[in-house]
């Protein structure tokens, strides 16, 4: 998912950069302030994004001879709060694309972009909010820890595989199934590490989770777990319908990875004779201006839009849940 | 003159473990002190007190001062895992960190890094990244760093531990030219000896036996602390507590 | 494909001597190039050659094998071959028919464009990073104005890089030591548990150093020297190598 130098059009990186630069001074902003009251906090961001890393390397099988690994957005805001989750994860982007060739300087931005913005921030909001309504205790954070995880690696992914499009390095006929049905497996993996990890750190010491569950409580009503846990479901399961409404135009036929894509001959030179339209236009698209390829840019937009709008639609959803079930307690 | 004073030292952790239950030390200038005794005895939570970094009851007085803020140039404590104190990407850099921070002009900090490292028998090494070093040069350089600042006590968490005996004796030269008072925590006692006439024994967060090394270890009840005994209780003899 | 990620970064005596560039103006012509390698159209074959030129002229420069640059940024060719390579087959436009496949002409051209611009960016960083020690480099970031907590951070990340890295590889093979075999999905768990181990070090050692940096006389900011004056000089070089590659850009008419 770490886009290099060359993949990312121009207007794309700078606007991605704006954003980045932006979320990042922020997010400094507010750690200045709470680095200034707890100073411990400085190494401990540096050895959780070097955990970050270092988790990275540890791969883990996703079937077919082929690994995935581990992205670490989610988990570190699980353990740090948002702002530094981004934090770490733009620490880790940096290093990997300055020491590591991982990931490239101009593409940076993007990857910040994708991996700690909307998989750290976007990831975070998303926990809290599958928490908001879930039972409280360990089982409903560890749920909405998992089920956050995954999400943010699908987000991040299909977000990278809309902006490869928009910049006409793949199409993004291919590239969203593939990118998003592959990590839809590495998401798996990921949310199984995260709760391992929250896990562990539970065990260990509870008060080191940013923002931890109220000690497992054992007496609540159990009727209002069971109600709430309906409308997670409930929502859970719209959401899981949006997502596939949005996304099964491109991804019906073949919803496979990315390298089986390039290796598998047969299914290449059927997709090829299925003619696409939007990518033909011109004969350098990476740098061609104006009016050439409207509907590229539109399928790109489309893509963006769609992901924004599953985003807002989810908030809404949860947000709405949230207001009902809290007037329900009252009354 | 008294280097360290501590009167009745109590030290409770947040988990309720009374690590120190009334401690009584009193340490001359220039004096070399071995703190020895089992795992578990409260002797790092005592150096951890002096110096300043957990706040226990009772009194502690350090270079003949109430102990309130930690200042660098009075107490300097080299960790036990030197990879925990060089925290800067190379190693000039960490050298560097405490002079920096005590304000010295820029020429001053930079001849403080290279006599120090020359202390050490580092010359030249300004550049290294900390990782890229041995286990031996890496306890060097985390002396050298802890040196910089010119401390007046300087206290180490097991110096010996993990090293070959060709780098234990280089640690154990630098202590031994080291212009000041020196405070060690060590199982290693064949060096500690080297460098220490005194020890203190601790057990349970007390001191059980203060006094002569050599002396005290021809007491029974002290050389049982250091020495497994076989079925028979024959000693088995172990090299380091040789002496 | 990350495992072979764990390079060493040690910098040559000889790169080390050769000091001379201020390392902002570095910094911004190293970025400036790579921001003119990913801004030239693929057909323009000549200025790739001209880039691959300049490069190896900076690593004579600073007495560095092309080896080392070159096969450091050969890291980046399998995403850009995994990313690109269905390409040529899904571009449409004339088509040349090659070993049996249907192949896009201008989808072969992303496709070159994209390998060629992220191999040559790479290797420019890793040009940039040979003969820049770390701490310089950082200092120069400070220098061109990224926040100080950031570049604070970026020391500390780098710093225990390579110890976590370090710790987690021992992990893995105690683990393998002990018959783990991953060949399914759910044993990423057993990844988790390692993970989990792994933060918990993280966090106790973090503890630690943190005590370290008190001990020594910290207080909210990482001291470092001021870096010397901008000179007019370095800033000319700036301003002298965009001209130049702009010149050469105009002149082949590779300029959009």
């Amino acid at each position: 998912m770490h886009i290099p130098d060359g993949f990312i059009s121009g207007s794309i990186n700078t606007a991605s950069a704006v954003i980045a630069v932006s979320a990042i001074s922020y997010a400094l902003w507010k750690l200045k302030k709470e680095t200034y009251d707890q100073p411990h906090k400085v190494p401990l961001l540096a050895t959780t994004a070097a955990f970050v890393f270092a988790a990275q390397m540890l791969n883990f099988p996703i079937g077919g001879g082929t690994s995935g690994h581990f992205l670490g957005a989610v988990t570190a805001a699980a353990l740090m709060g948002p702002w530094a989750a981004l934090i770490i994860m733009t620490l880790v982007l940096i290093i990997q694309a300055l020491f590591f060739a991982d990931g490239g300087i101009t593409a940076l931005g993007t990857n910040i972009l994708n991996m700690g913005i909307v998989g750290g921030l976007g990831g975070c909001m998303l926990m809290r909010g599958i928490r908001a309504v879930l039972p409280v205790g360990k089982l409903g954070y560890l749920t909405s820890v998992a089920l956050a995880s995954w999400a943010s690696v699908i987000l991040a992914s299909a977000l990278c595989a809309v902006e490869l499009a928009a910049s006409q390095t793949s199409p993004l006929q291919i590239a969203l199934p593939a990118m998003v049905a592959t990590h839809a497996v590495i998401g798996i993996g990921e949310a199984l590490i995260a709760c391992a990890v929250v896990t562990a750190v539970i065990a260990a010491h509870s008060v080191i989770l940013y923002d931890c569950p109220v000690t497992v409580s054992t007496h609540h009503s159990h009727s209002h777990d069971l109600k709430r846990t309906g409308i997670v479901i409930g929502a859970g399961m719209v959401l899981a319908l949006t997502l596939a409404v949005l996304i099964s135009p491109f991804a019906s036929s073949y919803p496979d990875g990315l390298e089986k894509v390039a290796e598998d001959k047969g299914f290449i030179e059927q997709a090829a004779s299925e003619e696409q339209v939007s990518w033909q236009h011109s004969l350098f698209p990476d740098y061609a201006v104006g009016a050439v390829e409207h509907e590229g840019i539109s399928t790109g937009l489309a893509g963006f839009v769609g992901t924004g709008l599953v985003f807002v639609a989810g908030f809404i959803l949860i947000k709405l849940v949230q207001r009902r079930s809290s007037v329900r307690s009252e009354a | 003159m008294t280097s360290v004073d501590v009167k009745d030292l109590r030290y409770q952790y947040h988990d309720g473990l009374e690590a120190l239950r009334g401690i009584n030390l009193s340490i001359e200038k220039d004096e070399r002190v071995c703190i020895a005794g089992p795992n578990g005895a409260g002797k790092s939570t005592l150096l951890h007190c002096l110096a300043g970094l957990l706040k226990g009851n009772g009194q502690v007085s350090v270079a003949n001062a109430e102990l309130k803020n930690l200042d660098s140039s009075i107490f300097g404590l080299v960790f036990q895992n030197p990879d925990d104190q060089l925290f800067c990407p190379t190693l000039g850099d960490d050298i560097a960190f405490g002079p920096r921070n005590q304000k010295l002009a820029k020429d001053v900090v930079a001849e403080r890094v290279r006599e120090s490292l020359a202390l050490v028998g580092l010359e030249g090494f300004e550049y290294r990244h900390p990782h890229h070093l041995s286990i031996g040069e890496k306890k060097r350089a985390a002396i050298a760093a802890v040196m910089a600042c010119k401390p007046k006590i300087l206290a180490l968490d097991e110096p010996w531990a993990n090293l070959d005996a060709r780098a234990s004796r280089s640690v154990t030269d630098i202590l031994k030219n080291f212009d000041g008072t020196v405070i060690v925590i060590s199982q290693d006692l064949y060096y500690a000896a080297a460098v220490c006439k005194r020890m203190v024994v601790m057990d349970g967060g007390m001191v059980i036996a203060d006094g002569d090394m050599k002396k005290l270890l021809a007491q029974e009840k002290v050389l049982e602390y250091f020495v497994a005994v076989d079925d028979d209780g024959c000693p088995l003899c172990h090299s380091r507590t040789r002496i | 494909m990350r495992s072979q990620r764990k390079i060493r970064h040690e910098y040559s005596v000889s790169a080390l001597a050769d000091l001379s560039l201020d390392v902002r103006s570095r910094i911004l012509i190293t970025l400036l190039f790579i921001i003119s390698i990913v801004t030239t159209a693929p057909y323009q074959l000549l200025m790739f050659l001209i880039y691959a030129g300049l490069i190896s002229w900076g690593a004579a420069l600073a007495r560095i094998s092309l080896v080392t640059v070159f096969g450091r940024a050969l890291i980046v060719l399998p995403f850009s071959l995994v990313v690109a390579l269905g390409v040529p087959f899904f571009t449409g436009g004339e088509t040349v028919v090659f070993f049996g496949l249907e192949l896009s002409i201008a989808g072969l051209w992303t496709l070159a464009g994209v390998v060629m611009k992220s191999f040559l960016s790479a290797s420019t960083l890793v040009l940039l990073i040979t003969v820049t020690p770390i701490n310089l480099l950082m200092q120069g970031l400070r220098g061109l104005g990224v926040p100080v907590l950031l570049i604070d951070l970026l020391n500390l990340t780098y710093r225990y890089l390579f110890v976590m890295l370090e710790e987690a590889m021992t992990l893995r093979q105690a683990a393998i030591a002990r018959g783990y075999r991953p060949k399914w999905l759910p044993q990423a768990v057993i990844v988790g548990r390692l993970a989990g181990t792994l933060f918990l070090r993280s966090f106790y050692r973090a503890e630690n150093i943190y005590a370290a940096m008190r001990l020594r006389g910290y207080k909210q900011v990482m001291p470092s020297d001021a870096l010397p004056k901008y000179e007019w000089t370095s800033i000319m070089m700036v301003v002298l190598f965009v001209f130049m590659l702009i010149s050469i850009r105009l002149y082949l008419g590779c300029l959009k």
